[in-house]
């Protein structure tokens, strides 16, 4: 015991412990944990990682993290830190409108999926024709509000409807003036 | 998704990957800062752990760190490697370096004469042993005494069976034993 205790002593004066500028990549250290590395860059990296405890830390955590990697029950982590981060990193908000998206792409499939299947039936079965047109009706408006182009749709006719409507108020409020003033003269 | 395309995607700072990649390895990364502190023995507090969880991710993030990653199948032993060194920047930040290593071999309280003597033959005795061991055996006996690796831990580092790493461990051992016993005996 007492001369493990002197070995142990004697590797921690002899073990670099911090960086150096001779410590190997990163690339080079997983390369010699993965076995993909030269016989001849096995042996550099082993006489340099025998006397830097630095890299030989690095080296036991990644080897390390290869178990544990897929187990995450053992390395609980609070779900607030991984908010926080994907709030400060800007990923919450995207995340969330991109998720939106999606839903109202679905319910958009939804509607049109319905009025074409609708529509079919009505054709299929003549006794329930009405029924089945007016569902294909419903479900084609509900469609036609939910859809991106649908909406721009109305908007284009309503903003349509609105500026011919004041044209129309123009006009005759210039054709009543033209034709006030033919009468006082 | 697989890594390499999840790094791709990571990289194009595309959102959704990266809501992917968050939830996929904030465990490991989590689990290396508290493997990192141990390490280093230092005793962390949750606010230690979180600085640190953040500060990696903006690295990733923010510093496009990824692209440095050559091999996608090594995500997993990288992303630790990049926290142990985050980890230690830390902590070298917060802290000045130890100053608990001595840097002459320890000389045990109020010793005579003779005993220091006796502590510097062994000191040069352990010097040579160690110094005289191949490269494998010294990282295999570090491994084991200082960082107190399991005989399974140290096979999967040095890629050697179980069996061959506690033999040289056994032997480096009893090596230096029977040196030292053979010089107290003279």
């Amino acid at each position: 015991m007492k001369e493990e205790k002197l070995i142990k002593k004697y590797l921690q004066n002899a073990t670099n412990e911090d960086k150096t500028p001779e410590c190997p990549d990163e690339q080079v250290l997983l390369d010699y944990l993965h076995k993909s590395i030269s016989q001849e860059e096995q042996k550099k990296v082993e006489k340099h990682i025998c006397r830097c405890s630095f890299c030989l830390e690095k080296l036991s955590i990644a080897s390390e993290s290869l178990q544990n990697k897929n187990k995450k029950d053992l390395n609980p982590i609070p779900k607030e830190l991984i908010n926080k981060t994907k709030n400060r990193l800007g990923i919450t908000q995207k995340e969330k409108n991109g998720e939106e998206n999606n839903k109202s792409k679905k319910k958009e499939m939804f509607y049109l999926g319905g009025t074409v299947i609708f529509f079919i039936l009505s054709f299929i079965i003549p006794q329930y024709f009405l029924q089945f047109l007016a569902g294909a009706v419903i479900l084609g408006i509900r469609w036609s509000f939910q859809s991106k182009n649908g909406k721009t749709l109305i908007m284009i006719i309503d903003s349509w409807r609105r500026h011919s409507r004041e044209k129309d108020e123009q006009i005759s409020n210039r054709l009543k003036g033209h034709f006030q003033k033919k009468e006082k003269d | 998704m697989n890594d390499k395309k999840l790094v791709k995607l990571c990289i194009n700072k595309n959102q959704k990957a990266w809501g992917i990649f968050l939830n996929k390895y904030s465990h490991l990364i989590y689990w290396a800062i508290k493997k990192s502190f141990s390490a280093n023995n230092y005793s962390y507090s949750q606010t230690d752990t979180e600085d640190i969880f953040q500060e990696v991710f903006l690295l990733l993030f923010k510093h496009n760190k990824l692209t440095e990653l050559k091999k996608a199948q090594h995500l997993p032993g990288w992303l630790s490697m990049l926290t142990y060194n985050k980890t230690t920047d830390y902590l070298r930040r917060k802290i000045s370096r130890k100053e608990e290593l001595i840097a002459d071999f320890p000389t045990f309280g109020d010793t005579s004469f003779q005993e220091e003597l006796k502590n510097k033959e062994t000191y040069s005795l352990i010097k040579s042993s160690i110094e005289d061991l191949p490269d494998k055996d010294r990282i295999i006996i570090t491994l084991n005494l200082l960082q107190e690796k399991s005989h399974k831990e140290i096979s999967q580092i040095v890629n050697l069976p179980i069996n061959t790493v506690s033999t040289i461990i056994h032997r480096t051992k009893e090596k230096i034993r029977k040196k030292i016993k053979k010089m107290k005996e003279i």
